[in-house]
């Protein structure tokens, strides 16, 4: 076997050891490795800007300088109290609506972000209603994961496979979306029915609870209104250009950058105080992990792996449900983000002899709702359940992982009989 | 199990958690418990002064004034440990002088302020004391006889440029779990 070739899949498995573990940084992980196979040119510098993936990383550069400049005028916790109060203090109607702002507002925005900004308030009326809030903290991480799904934008491996695939917003909404909008209610059915015992208040204490609820004011939450409407107007605006970009030959990243910069130059804000807060250790962890995910396609490892799979699958039906399930339970042990990025290369090995159509939404299938499965499957779920700790809530590894991975095999499974349906047929 | 859950707390670390602390501390800005919605009721409090807190602003009087009926412990402290270094160091005659010099000027600050407190509907009792200024006031609040503590920010100590809070009453507001007034 070829030194090279020993050093990728080293380099691979360690690092992948290493996100697991989280005993360093992710991003720290992913450089390290992506620097071992640059200097021992496994992958040659001249190689690399072939495997840095430029769409997904300006698309997500932009997206997170609109979320950081809009997140300034408090927008978010705006969403979040004007959901608390169209529920009216009914645990059910709670349940239901911050299942839907979330998933609704991830399927736009990232999902740490989404979660971060919402978690605190569900907390905050879960403590005034005296209820059980796990629950809720439950719904709002599964509805997190699933909303992502729905768009192109919604989650970083959607970004990932639109961009390689070179599937536009629309085609992810159509194939994703309905998916995404059904496996929610299914979720939603399934939390109901795991914790319908604890959705209700006295109707005494909601009388109370509804004083105080109304006595909340989101006005008091913008924090600057000039800002409020400007990052409103440029949010619709770019998600409208998401609509037509393909029609208008531009690429997402050139949406989401451009409609980044113009909110920069309309709003005045600092632009020092918004790049600071771009998430540059996510940006990095990308980098680190198109190069070391580089250098396997560079070794023939992909091709390899690609070319030992089709020997065994003989249909696209068959690769679809492989790779829709396979990256369902690796994302819920690994992180989705390197699994994508192994998995793309790997698809598109696969074109030779295969549609590869239908395996792009296996794969964003697998790939988002696979982190349902457990506790540590996505960051939105790693997020919550700290927030949670830090609020004395105690979300177990176990207590997760039983809800968790019924609500993975009924949205995945969902999930693939609709791809199926629409593309093998009965 | 443990393992797994420690895993989730090292996940999240590195994820968020410096964001997390700032999204929280906005949000603290206008959410409020029920608890923290309704005025708590004062029925005594304990309003400690000593020679570094006796710039009072009328806005604190303003304030007092909405517990009218309530009782004030008025209480001038003096710090034991200076009268013992005096006598280390000058002898006990020189810290004799300095006590009673202490004890004309706290009795007059007393009878200067105890009036005005009265004319906001207080009712007031005063008081000196040498001892520990800040354990002798979290010590006075541990005991539940007040209901809220009110505090001037140079208590203990000459006002500084870089401190906006003496470490005396920083000390003594981490130690005191009944509402304090920091004026």
């Amino acid at each position: 076997m070829d030194s090279a070739l020993i050093i990728a899949v080293t380099v691979f498995l360690f690092t992948y050891a290493l996100i697991i573990s989280e005993r360093v940084h992710r991003t720290v992980a992913a450089l390290f490795g992506a620097a071992v196979v640059l200097f021992l040119r496994v992958v040659p510098w001249e190689k690399v800007p072939e495997y840095l993936d430029l769409d997904t990383l300006f698309l997500l550069i932009g997206m997170m300088i609109i979320v950081n400049t809009a997140k300034e005028s408090g927008l978010f916790e705006y969403i979040a109290i004007k959901t608390a109060k169209l529920a009216k203090g009914s645990p059910m109607r709670v349940l239901l609506l911050f299942s839907v702002a979330t998933a609704v507002v991830s399927s736009v925005l990232d999902n740490v972000t989404t979660v971060l900004l919402l978690t605190p308030m569900l907390i905050y009326i879960t403590r005034l209603m005296e209820v059980d809030p796990i629950p809720f903290l439950l719904a709002e991480i599964f509805a997190s994961n699933i909303g992502g799904t729905a768009t192109l934008i919604g989650d970083p491996p959607n970004i990932m496979i639109g961009s390689a695939a070179n599937l536009s917003f629309n085609e992810f909404l159509l194939n994703m979306g309905p998916i995404a909008f059904l496996d929610l209610l299914i979720m939603i059915g399934i939390i109901y029915l795991a914790y319908r015992r604890e959705l209700h208040v006295s109707h005494s204490h909601r009388q109370d609870l509804l004083s105080v609820i109304e006595g909340l004011s989101e006005e008091e939450a913008i924090k600057d209104p000039t800002l409020f409407k400007k990052s409103v107007v440029v949010i619709l605006a770019v998600i409208i250009l998401f609509f037509v970009h393909d029609r208008l030959g531009l690429e997402p990243a050139v949406v989401a950058l451009s409609g980044a910069s113009f909110l920069l130059l309309w709003s005045r804000q600092e632009p020092e105080k918004i790049l600071e807060k771009v998430e540059w250790t996510a940006i990095f962890f990308f980098i680190g992990l198109f190069i070391i995910v580089g250098s396997l396609v560079e070794t023939g490892v992909i091709a390899d792996v690609a070319k030992w799979m089709v020997g065994y699958i003989h249909s696209t039906g068959e690769a679809m449900l492989v790779i829709a399930w396979f990256s369902a339970i690796a994302s819920a042990i690994v992180d989705n983000i390197p699994l994508t990025a192994t998995m793309i290369p790997l698809i598109k090995a696969m074109g030779s002899s295969l549609n590869t159509y239908p395996l792009w939404w296996a794969l964003s299938l697998g790939a988002c709702l696979g982190g349902n499965g457990t506790a540590i499957g996505a960051s939105a779920n790693v997020v919550v359940i700290g927030i949670a700790d830090r609020e004395g809530i105690k979300i177990t590894f176990m207590d997760f992982l039983k809800i968790g991975l019924v609500v993975m095999f009924a949205t995945v499974g969902f999930g693939t009989l609709v791809l199926w349906l629409r593309y093998v047929g009965v | 199990m443990e393992a797994l859950n420690r895993v989730i707390s090292r996940k999240f670390k590195n994820i968020a958690e410096d964001r997390y602390e700032q999204i929280i501390k906005r949000y603290r800005e206008f959410l409020l418990l029920p608890e923290e919605l309704v005025l708590p009721e004062v029925n005594s409090i304990l309003f400690p002064i000593d020679r570094f807190s006796l710039d009072i602003p009328e806005e604190l009087f303003e304030t007092l004034k909405a517990y009218a009926g309530a009782s004030v412990h008025l209480i001038y402290v003096s710090e034991r440990r200076t009268l013992w270094l005096i006598e280390q160091t000058l002898g006990k005659e020189e810290a004799e002088k300095l006590r009673a010099e202490k004890i004309r000027f706290a009795q007059k600050t007393l009878d200067t302020l105890a009036p005005t407190l009265k004319k906001l509907g207080l009712s007031v009792k005063t008081n000196r004391v040498i001892g520990s200024k800040s354990d002798d006031v979290i010590e006075m609040m541990s005991t539940g006889r007040f209901d809220l503590l009110v505090i001037s920010r140079h208590f203990g100590s000459e006002p500084s440029k870089t401190s906006p809070m003496s470490p005396v009453v920083f000390k003594i507001v981490q130690h005191v779990e009944r509402p304090v007034i920091v004026y």
